[in-house]
């Protein structure tokens, strides 16, 4: 599974293997179901980004800034009420190489994996919430509310889970 | 609807909505800044009292600031610095906010031992506080520990008594807080910078935004709470004036030198009388349990804004952890601190004043940014004159820290 924040890591090259930087956005394509990642911005450059992460010239297709409008937006549930904060962006490979938007993780884990602290983040709780129940917020700024019954499935930390399992 | 009844309905929403300004302000007279004013006043008499009167011009325009940024948006600042700038400027801010925090609240408890010193020891009297506090913010109602918590801060009126007690010359006090004028020395630069420090804390302005984010206020709410906001720091701005005058009839016209707040309560008896001394020690143990019952709450909410795990104070344990787990850990190591036999509790106290003094200017700039940014604020962007007050106001006290670092290397 691909990570956005992983992404954002990668040094990104052409098709002939020229080097051009890391992105600081991924652009989705909101039209698709999930959203397809159709490009990144570079130094300010708009490029689309094809299979294996290689980009070419030419604006990508979308409207949906996976930095700036999904990573670290506050998640409210039904009723208003604070679902933490988007900390990681789930991303899956299709058939054809392209990428598309499938979850968002919240909670502790993915704040302390982009802090590099591994060990803490291994003991450390998150959510996962797929990405058909998230929803812009309409009328407040920089929040998705999640069309949840009850709390999101909470997943543990590998060692925590290791400790809770009986002998 | 008649005038009489629009009047009592505007009355009975304002209630509702008062609270975090009235707090956010009022605890920033706390021990570390009645310590920062007795000496003040001890030192340089009614001289300085314009800094302070320009300190609540800026505690009136950030507090402002905060509490819309904070009502439109709907975030903490930790959280809202996460939302533009990412999770690592969220973490050294937070890093810098909890170690300042952590030096204020030593600071309260420290506050607590010498308004009870000798009658009570510390070691009694600390572990008491830290007890009391935490079980008045995290065991009572949301409504209860904020009606409880304002009742606590009337005690600051003592400070107005202790004043006219000291029978001050109000002339010299009058000219002190309108004509401009300092030595030109490290010593006043110091001294003027802490009060510009102690007044506009930034923990206040943190602890304000999560506030009124915890309280649910919307946009509706907002002319109430700029009366709560701007009725909380002139309240601030008047006790610490009082603290001043009352330091400065006594102390400063007898050329006596004080170390802390503490001692400046013991020094008014021989000179004001002991009703005085009394008053100015009331008032001390008040500060210091409203704001050392504020700190933690405002390092909570820091933290798990922070980190993605939003709490409010109704949350049970179980839904806020990190919410909890730092309340606790915030009393519990600053009361430790001060228990501890021979710690530097003075030099924590101004280290930690210090810290919040440079936190605030990034804190400042990106609060001043967010307000007029209208993507985020909508039409409740800061317009001109609201944005060059803002500036106006970082720029002055980017030149008291600028003239006490020049007064510093020279």
């Amino acid at each position: 599974m691909a990570t956005l924040t992983g992404l954002l890591r990668t040094p990104l090259a052409t098709g002939t293997g020229a080097r051009v930087g890391r992105a600081a956005e991924v652009i989705a394509d909101r039209a698709h179901d999930p959203p397809l990642v159709t490009g990144v911005e570079v130094h300010g450059r708009r490029l689309r980004l094809g299979p294996g992460e290689t980009v070419g010239e030419g604006a990508p297709a979308g409207d949906l800034l996976l930095v700036c409008d999904v990573l670290d937006v506050q998640v409210l549930d039904r009723k208003g009420r604070h679902r933490g904060r988007v900390g990681e962006v789930e991303l899956r490979r299709r058939d054809d190489g392209a990428l598309e938007v499938v979850a968002v993780e919240t909670g502790l884990r993915p704040v302390l994996r982009r802090l590099h602290l591994g060990r803490l983040a291994a003991r450390a709780s998150y959510d996962r919430i797929e990405w058909p129940h998230l929803h812009p917020q309409v009328g407040r700024t920089h929040a998705y509310r999640a069309e949840l019954a009850d709390r999101p499935r909470r997943f543990r930390g590998v060692l925590r889970a290791r400790r809770r399992t009986p002998r | 609807m008649p005038a009489a009844a629009r009047r009592a309905s505007a009355l009975v929403i304002l209630a509702g909505v008062a609270g975090p300004g009235l707090l956010a302000g009022l605890s920033d007279d706390d021990a570390p800044g009645i310590t920062t004013y007795s000496i003040m006043g001890a030192r340089y008499g009614y001289e300085l009292l314009w800094v302070l009167a320009l300190s609540t011009v800026a505690l009136i325009v950030y507090h402002e600031v905060g509490a819309r940024i904070g009502i439109v948006t709907g975030q903490g600042l930790t959280g809202l610095i996460r939302d533009r700038y990412g999770v690592g400027s969220a973490t050294v801010a937070l890093a810098a906010l909890v170690a300042a925090n952590l030096g204020t609240t030593c600071g309260e408890f420290a506050g607590v031992a010498a308004a009870l010193e000798p009658a009570i020891p510390r070691w009694v009297s600390v572990p008491a506080a830290a007890l009391g506090v935490s079980l008045l913010v995290l065991r009572g109602s949301f409504h209860r520990i904020e009606h409880v918590l304002l009742a606590l801060s009337t005690v600051f009126a003592t400070y107005l008594l202790s004043a006219v007690l000291a029978h001050p010359d109000w002339g010299a006090a009058a000219q002190g807080l309108t004509v401009p004028s300092t030595p030109l020395t490290k010593d006043a630069m110091l001294t003027a910078t802490a009060c510009v420090g102690t007044t506009l804390a930034p923990w206040g302005l943190a602890f304000l935004q999560s506030y009124v984010v915890d309280k649910r206020l919307t946009p509706d709410d907002l002319g109430y709470e700029r009366i709560d906001v701007v009725t909380g720091a002139i309240m601030t701005g008047v006790i610490g004036a009082a603290v001043v005058i009352a330091c400065a009839a006594t102390l400063h016209e007898q050329g006596r030198t004080i170390e802390d707040a503490g001692d400046a309560a013991r020094a008014l008896e021989p000179l004001a009388g002991s009703l005085a001394s009394a008053l100015f020690s009331t008032g001390l143990l008040g500060a210091s349990l409203l704001a050392a019952s504020i700190l933690p709450l405002s390092t909570a909410y820091s933290v798990s804004e922070a980190l993605g795990d939003e709490a409010a104070l109704d949350d049970s344990f179980a839904d806020a952890p990190v919410f909890y787990v730092t309340y606790g850990l915030v009393v519990v190591i600053s009361a430790g601190v001060v228990l501890i036999p021979g710690a530097p509790l003075i030099q924590i106290l101004f280290l930690s004043q210090a810290l919040n003094a440079i936190l605030l200017l990034p804190l400042l700039a990106f609060m001043a940014r967010i307000a007029r940014d209208e993507g985020v604020m909508g039409e409740h962007a800061s317009g001109r004159v609201a944005g060059i007050a803002a500036w106006a106001t970082l720029a002055m006290i980017a030149a008291c820290v600028a003239a006490l670092l020049v007064f510093s290397v020279v």
